[in-house]
């Protein structure tokens, strides 16, 4: 087990290296300049702006600014944002429980709603029921979710008056943020479930489970779902790591803090070490997130723990 | 006979295709005596299978099949029954064993878990009084280290061990029939002869009956108290096993009889086998569903179906038996 897990931490290693070398590459090809930014349309000198550009490193040739960014990576240090002065560290510490918060929330929500609907749809499949399960989902994946999103806040916040529209605190605050982000997953994860539910139903077991006798919701609920749940476990943990991205379009529609509204204002002001910080810890957090479903596999499929065990 | 417990009569199963229904049994009459063993024999296709699972409601689970004709059993007419009852009568009266014991259990669960669900449907006990059930019942159908099995997940067992398992599973309903599914065909050789001593032991001990499908004439010779053979969805020939081995009534039958090797003298250089195939639930025949492949074929076989006439100690559906007709 121990094992399984450190071969995974190591295969990881690459996949976070690629991911800075292409974010680090594609940011110092974008227009713009970082010092015009920090002086947010000043005039100043060029003596000032070359000040700056040595205060930050950026006066030195991309190659070496990569090699010493990695440097302060591996001793844990995220570098100091340009727009603050503040460490970027303490900056995604202080924001990413709220990112968390909803992220978590609308996994809840989409693996919830996805599990009963997809099963509902596989039980009555061709039924009135299964055709608009399909079509819900359908349109539900085609969605974007600033538009969900911003469909709740005219329907509940405006209209109805139940939700505040904006802001972080309160769980009436996670509310609709986590519906929009849980929703945008759930047609997926729906959908997911639906198939392997369907596939599990044709296993010989649930017929010789029904030979029992067994009642077909004990059939359903025990058997059915814990062998259909394996498949779907691996959808809902990518689905994870894309919700934690996905809370950067989701936060910027209800203006709620976390690393999202961090991360949209950095780049609006040019602020690599931000950009770089926040994008690392959300591979971070996806990469974690698949090793986690990887040996949860073992937790749920005795013949996964045997292997693993091996 | 007084003593049937299970007595079809004309059951035909069908799969409904919205525009096209397809026949998957089209004449089912067999009966079922208490404490007998009643093998269904028939090449693969031959819906011996369907029948099975239609006696034991499980083909009626799928919305697309209808089901017609009559099951009485112990004079209840199953097909009659609400679903709800005839869930009651599965795991109870009824239990069944299937052919594939390794994908027959639900591979995420313990055997354990799965026995006490079977045990639970009989009979509320204690946790420990379980326990013993399940390890005394389980040293029934020959497993000795049961508790090791016990802790087992079914991927950890064998495929003779599983069908032990299934067989276990089935005894605990205490059934008034058992019905097995080809118990043996994915077996190894030396397990197969294992699994059906047992069956016929516990057939004895239990005082339950059986209903065997299998396509293995050799083992229904050996085991049966009476024979019942089916050919495209039809039962053709039901006798006793020293009637069908003797005197063989329906062709079919006889050609079955004919692919098994001879346990005396030489052994032919090549096995006789039937021409052709099962034909397609979908295209079968006019008149008697076996004339193409019929040595025996006349005129009025390929334009009207046979009815069942009587013969000594059984019945066949042919135009021109093998042997003459005795009311």
């Amino acid at each position: 087990m121990v094992h399984v897990v450190l071969t995974r931490l190591l295969a990881a290693v690459p996949t976070l290296l690629g991911v800075m070398v292409i974010l680090f590459i594609t940011l110092r090809l974008l227009p713009g300049d970082p010092t015009a930014a920090m002086l947010g349309g000043a005039e100043a000198t060029p003596e000032t702006i070359a000040a700056l550009e040595a205060q930050f490193g950026l006066d030195r040739p991309v190659g070496e600014q990569f090699l010493m960014f990695m440097g302060d990576v591996l001793t844990l240090d995220l570098g100091t944002s340009y727009a603050t002065r503040q460490p970027v560290g303490v900056m995604i510490s202080q924001q990413i429980g709220h990112t968390l918060q909803l992220a978590g929330a609308a996994a809840v929500i989409s693996a919830v709603a996805g599990i009963v609907l997809g099963s509902l749809a596989a039980i009555r499949r061709d039924g009135w029921l299964d055709a608009g399960i399909r079509v819900l989902s359908l349109v539900n994946t085609a969605m974007p979710s600033f538009w969900l999103g911003l469909l709740l806040i005219m329907a509940f916040a405006f209209g109805l008056g139940w939700f505040p529209a904006t802001g972080t605190g309160s769980l009436a605050h996670l509310i609709l943020p986590a519906v929009t982000l849980g929703l945008s997953a759930a047609g997926t994860v729906t959908r997911i479930v639906r198939n392997s539910v369907l596939e599990v139903l044709g296993e010989n077991y649930v017929t010789a489970l029904h030979a029992k006798g067994l009642r077909a919701r004990t059939v359903v609920a025990v058997h059915v779902l814990r062998n259909a749940v394996i498949p779907t476990v691996t959808v809902v943990g990518i689905q994870l790591g894309a919700l934690v991205a996905g809370s950067v379009i989701v936060e910027t529609v209800f203006t709620r803090q976390g690393i999202g509204q961090t991360l949209v204002q950095a780049i609006n002001g040019q602020d690599y070490p931000v950009i770089q910080g926040v994008v690392l810890v959300i591979a971070v957090i996806y990469v974690a997130i698949n090793i986690v479903v990887d040996i949860s596999y073992s937790a749920i499929d005795p013949r996964v723990r045997a292997t693993v065990a091996r | 006979m007084t003593d049937t417990l299970l007595r079809l009569n004309g059951v035909r199963v069908e799969l409904d295709r919205g525009s096209t229904t397809i026949p998957l049994v089209r004449e089912a009459t067999l009966e079922v005596g208490r404490g007998e063993i009643v093998c269904l024999v028939g090449e693969s296709g031959s819906g011996k299978s369907v029948t099975a699972r239609t006696i034991m409601g499980l083909t009626q689970l799928d919305a697309a099949m209808r089901v017609s004709g009559t099951a009485s059993f112990d004079g209840t007419d199953l097909f009659a029954l609400p679903p709800v009852q005839m869930r009651r009568l599965r795991g109870r009266e009824l239990a069944m064993v299937f052919q594939e014991p390794l994908s027959s259990l639900d591979p995420v669960f313990g055997v354990e878990f799965q026995l006490r669900e079977a045990l639970r449907r009989r009979e509320r006990l204690s946790r420990t009084a379980e326990r013993a059930r399940l390890r005394e019942c389980l040293a029934e159908v020959g497993i000795h280290d049961g508790d090791r099995v016990l802790r087992s997940h079914p991927h950890e067992l064998s495929g003779g061990m599983c069908q032990r398992v299934m067989i276990a599973m089935a005894l605990l309903a205490r059934p008034r029939l058992l019905i097995a599914d080809e118990p043996t065909t994915a077996l190894d050789v030396t397990i197969q002869a294992q699994i059906l001593e047992l069956i016929d032991r516990l057939r004895t001990e239990e005082g339950m009956a059986v209903l065997l499908v299998t396509h293995d004439m050799g083992v229904a010779a050996e085991l049966a108290d009476r024979i019942v053979v089916m050919y495209s969805g039809r039962v053709v020939e039901t006798a006793p096993p020293q009637e069908v081995l003797a005197h063989p009534a329906h062709p079919y039958t006889a050609g079955l009889l004919g692919s098994i090797p001879p346990m005396r003298g030489p052994r032919p250089q090549m096995l006789p086998t039937i021409g052709g195939s099962v034909p397609d639930p979908s295209r079968v025949p006019d008149g008697c569903a076996f004339h193409p492949r019929c040595p025996r074929a006349a005129a009025e076989c390929s334009e009207q179906s046979p009815a069942f006439v009587p013969l000594t100690g059984g019945a066949v559906a042919c135009w021109h038996p093998l042997v003459e007709e005795s009311v």
